[in-house]
Formats: C-alpha cells, sequence, structure tokens
C-alpha cells in the first residue's frame, strides 16, 4: 500500500474516534434538565430604561405629528366642552369674527 | 570756492532742508487718544466721554408709556394703542408661531414640543385667569418674562407684540367660542360629534 492510502485511512479512523467522542458528550449533556439562562454576572438584570423624556429617535416625524394635531385644532369645528356649550372653531373663522368684534383700542393716536 | 568745497556746502544744504521738514507742525502731529487710554485732563480719569445723560437713540425715543410697557400708572392697560387690522392678526400669528410655539403650542395650550421634552410647563391661554387677563399683561409678559420666561424684547419689535397679544385673543376665542359662532351648514355635523 502506498503512503496516500495510508494516511487516507488514519484519517477516517481518527474522524471516527472524534464523532464518537463528540457523540457521547453530547448524550451525556443531554440528560441534564434545562435550568435557566445564566446572565452574565456584570449585567445588573433587567434592561433598564430611562424616564421620560429620552432621546429622540425621529425628531422631524415628531414635530411633524404635533403640527398635524395642532393643524387639526386649528382647522375644524369641535367641542371644547360640549355640556357647557363651548364651542371650539377655526383659527381664520375666530379671526374674522375677532376682526367684526373689534379689539379695544384706545382712542389716543400712538405716540413714539 | 574750490570744487570740493562748493560740493560740501550744498550737501549742507540740502540735509539742512530736509531737518527743517521735520520741524513743520501743520496737521502732521496729530495728538489723540487711544480707545480707552487713561487722561490726566479729565477728572474722572477716562478720556473715553460718557453720553450726555438723558441721550436718545435715533429711533428710541419712547414717551407712549402705554405703548412700550403695556402699563400705565403701574396698571396694566386693557386697549392696544393702535387699531389692530387683518394685516396686523397675520403678522401676529406668524411671530408667535416663530417665537411663542415652541413652549405655549400652536394651539396655546403651553404644551408646545419643548414642554414635551422636558421643560417646565408653559402656561395656558386658555385658562380662567388669562382668559380674563388684561391684554398689557401680555405685552409685559413678553417684554420683561414671567417665571421661566425669558424676556423677548431683544427678539420681538414692540409694536409686534402687540400683534401677538392680538393673536393670543383670537387663540382664546378659537377655543371658547359659542354655537352662534358657527355657520349654520357646519351645526349639524358638531351636533352628533363629542
Amino acid at each position: 500500500m502506498g503512503p496516500i492510502v495510508l494516511t487516507g485511512i488514519g484519517l477516517a479512523f481518527v474522524v471516527g474516534v472524534v464523532s464518537l467522542i463528540v457523540y457521547g458528550i453530547l448524550t451525556y449533556l443531554g440528560t441534564y434538565p434545562f435550568t435557566s439562562v445564566r446572565t452574565n454576572p456584570m449585567s445588573i438584570g433587567d434592561s433598564q430604561i430611562p424616564p421620560a423624556p429620552r432621546i429622540e429617535e425621529h425628531p422631524a416625524i415628531e414635530i411633524q405629528q404635533l403640527h398635524a394635531q395642532e393643524d387639526h385644532i386649528l382647522t375644524t369645528y369641535g367641542w371644547t366642552d360640549k355640556n357647557k356649550g363651548i364651542v371650539r372653531i377655526p383659527i381664520a373663522r375666530a379671526m374674522e369674527l375677532q376682526l367684526e368684534r373689534g379689539f379695544p383700542t384706545r382712542k389716543e393716536a400712538p405716540k413714539q | 570756492m574750490s570744487r570740493a568745497r562748493r560740493l560740501l556746502s550744498l550737501a549742507g544744504l540740502v540735509s539742512a532742508a530736509g531737518v527743517m521738514g521735520g520741524c513743520r507742525q501743520d496737521m502732521h502731529n496729530q495728538p489723540r487718544y487711544k480707545p480707552l487710554a487713561a487722561s490726566e485732563f479729565f477728572a474722572d480719569g477716562r478720556s473715553a466721554r460718557p453720553v450726555v445723560e438723558g441721550t436718545v437713540a435715533r429711533g428710541h425715543l419712547h414717551i407712549d408709556q402705554a405703548r412700550y410697557t403695556g402699563k400705565e400708572n403701574g396698571e396694566d392697560v386693557t386697549e392696544f394703542p393702535f387699531p389692530i387690522t387683518k394685516a396686523d392678526l397675520v403678522r401676529g400669528q406668524e411671530r408667535f408661531n416663530i417665537y411663542c410655539s415652541p413652549c405655549h403650542s400652536r394651539i396655546g395650550d403651553g404644551n408646545g414640543m419643548v414642554v414635551r421634552r422636558g421643560f417646565r410647563q408653559a402656561a395656558s391661554y386658555h385658562s380662567e385667569k388669562l382668559i380674563k387677563a388684561p391684554v398689557g399683561h401680555f405685552f409685559d409678559v413678553m417684554t420683561n418674562g414671567f417665571g421661566a420666561m425669558p424676556s423677548y424684547a431683544s427678539r420681538v419689535e414692540p409694536d409686534d407684540r402687540w400683534r401677538i397679544a392680538a393673536y393670543i385673543r383670537v387663540l382664546q376665542l378659537s377655543e371658547n367660542a359659542t354655537i352662534e359662532d358657527v355657520p349654520p351648514e357646519q351645526r349639524p355635523a358638531l351636533e352628533n360629534a363629542q
């Protein structure tokens, strides 16, 4: 037999032995009951969430959302307090009404 | 006179003329103080003179007390110093949205983005107290600040402060109107709404 064939047989034998050992270890460890995930001793338990307000992840989106809410209130009719009959009106309407009713203005002309 | 002596006297004349030129005072020597230098001439030892008491910069003569302080005899004024027009309201709205809305929010409830991000709660214009507050109060707060709010006198011109105050009145009306203020065609939808 040539040296190449001998080496091949040797390698196959070693692979077989290692496979047996690994199978044995895994079977042995498989009998251990599953307890709990061990945490790193350096960790301090549950991940801590800092108190609000937190870092803004998407500032542009947040301001857009706020502006959308405000625009809704500034452009629609609604109730401030339905029981008391207090109504919310759009800002453009409020401007017209307030201009019709007039602002209290003093008689005297503005001076320097 | 030898040639050498003549040359020598000529050279002497030329150099004398040069030296004499240095004796001219005219405007060559201009005595002056460097900025903030000390002076022995003035009693207070300063070369820079203070402005005369009562000096008014051009355009800064503010004798109209109500217009520039929002107060008269120590009381907040209840009337605007000039008539408010549509253009004034639009200008007031623009200035309000720039300078006031970050804290007071564009609807004036005091929950602007800065407040949502953890800053001190700003005042709501829809509170009983501020609905009844005289218009001079708003002018005074913008001019001098109030609580955590700083003065906006350096950022908002006096007349713009009145325009903002007028817009605040509009904001107050928009949240505190009656059913009569709603156009008839809008009323049915409102009756069913919450």
